[in-house]
């Protein structure tokens, strides 16, 4: 038996799981969220829909502010593609957009903070330092994805509060 | 705004997002049975204990089989490699062993179903599809990891509790 590099092996595993967990952010957290509001199916088809609309206005900012990304990116999946479309700008990260947006959203629907908001913020920082180690994005890029994202839950939060107001008085 | 584009990421996070629950299934497993038996410290010190030998377990039974793996196997994360001598052989598989412990130990310690075994039965589907799609392990080598595993976890249960819980309880 050769055991000398199953201590590399293993540590190697490890930190690709934990690369995994930041590079699938978004999803994660999307899952967190379906499963914590699922009774609550108003604010979960309220999420969904900011969500998509987080997508797009992403992608608007991406083509309009133009900021390149870092050169020399490292890439994590085998079969990850030259990034192309509104793709191959990195201001502001779309992985932090739609993670922050998502945490803050749960956040304030709960308004607590519990396993599932705790577990999703450990989240964010590892997409945040997953895409930043891999040279996806530079820190900047990262920090102004959260905050949009997190000003867009607020947005969303507060339009949906108005309609909510709106449905009672009918 | 690119509706299209935007579609086209989503598909592929989802399926690239499922092979990652695949490929990492046994790190997922070795958390839910953390969080789950964490405070019945004697059962999951032998559960960490078990998961390590099941690891060197694998080692050594792999180059005594000499089984090759399936040719060109695809890569799913950019820093797998296949060069280390053990890699060469696939039988049994050590995704699957290491996935099939963890759900036969779960099982045969918590004594219910649903949903953690079940959830542990879908990863394992997972990990299955997904080294048998990337051509790194044929069937054979997958179902007879899955053997290997579920019975290595059920003689460490055995004996736990026949020999070793006498001691811890006297």
């Amino acid at each position: 038996m050769n055991f000398s590099k199953i201590d590399e092996t293993l540590l190697l595993k490890f930190t690709e799981f934990l690369n995994s967990l930041g590079f699938f952010g978004e999803i994660i957290v999307l899952c967190i969220v379906s499963f914590v509001l699922y009774s609550n199916i108003a604010g979960l088809l309220v999420f969904y829909i900011g969500l998509i609309a987080n997508s797009f206005l992403n992608q608007l900012l991406k083509t309009w502010i133009k900021n390149p990304r870092p050169t020399g990116p490292i890439k994590f999946l085998a079969d990850e593609t030259v990034m192309k479309g509104s793709n191959s700008y990195g201001l502001p990260s779309g992985h932090s957009q739609n993670v922050f947006y998502s945490i803050t959203y749960l956040y304030l629907t709960v308004q607590q903070w519990n396993l599932w908001t705790i577990l999703s913020c450990l989240i964010g920082f590892m997409t945040i330092y997953e895409r930043w180690t891999h040279r996806n994005h530079t820190l900047r890029q990262l920090v102004g994805g959260a905050a949009i994202g997190c000003l867009f839950a607020f947005f969303v939060i507060y339009v949906r509060g108005k309609l909510e107001k709106n449905m009672r008085k009918l | 705004m690119d509706t299209n584009e935007l579609y086209e990421q989503f598909v592929r996070e989802i399926t690239t997002y499922f092979y990652s629950l695949g490929f990492f299934s046994g790190m997922h497993m070795i958390v839910i049975v953390s969080a789950l038996i964490y405070n019945q410290y004697f059962n999951f010190a032998v559960y960490l204990v078990g998961v390590v030998l099941n690891t060197l377990l694998n080692e050594y039974i792999k180059p005594i089989v000499g089984d090759a793996r399936p040719k060109n196997p695809l890569k799913y994360l950019a820093s797998e490699k296949f060069i280390s001598k053990n890699e060469v052989y696939g039988l049994p598989s050590g995704h699957s062993q290491s996935v099939f412990f963890s759900i036969v130990y779960l099982y045969y310690t918590i004594h219910y179903f649903m949903p953690w075994t079940m959830i542990g039965l879908l990863l394992a589907g997972a990990t299955i599809y997904e080294r048998w799609i990337f051509h790194n392990h044929s069937l054979v080598q997958l179902f007879s990891g899955a053997a290997v595993g579920g019975a290595f976890a059920y003689f460490v249960v055995y004996v736990r509790d026949q020999y070793l819980s006498k001691y811890i309880h006297h």
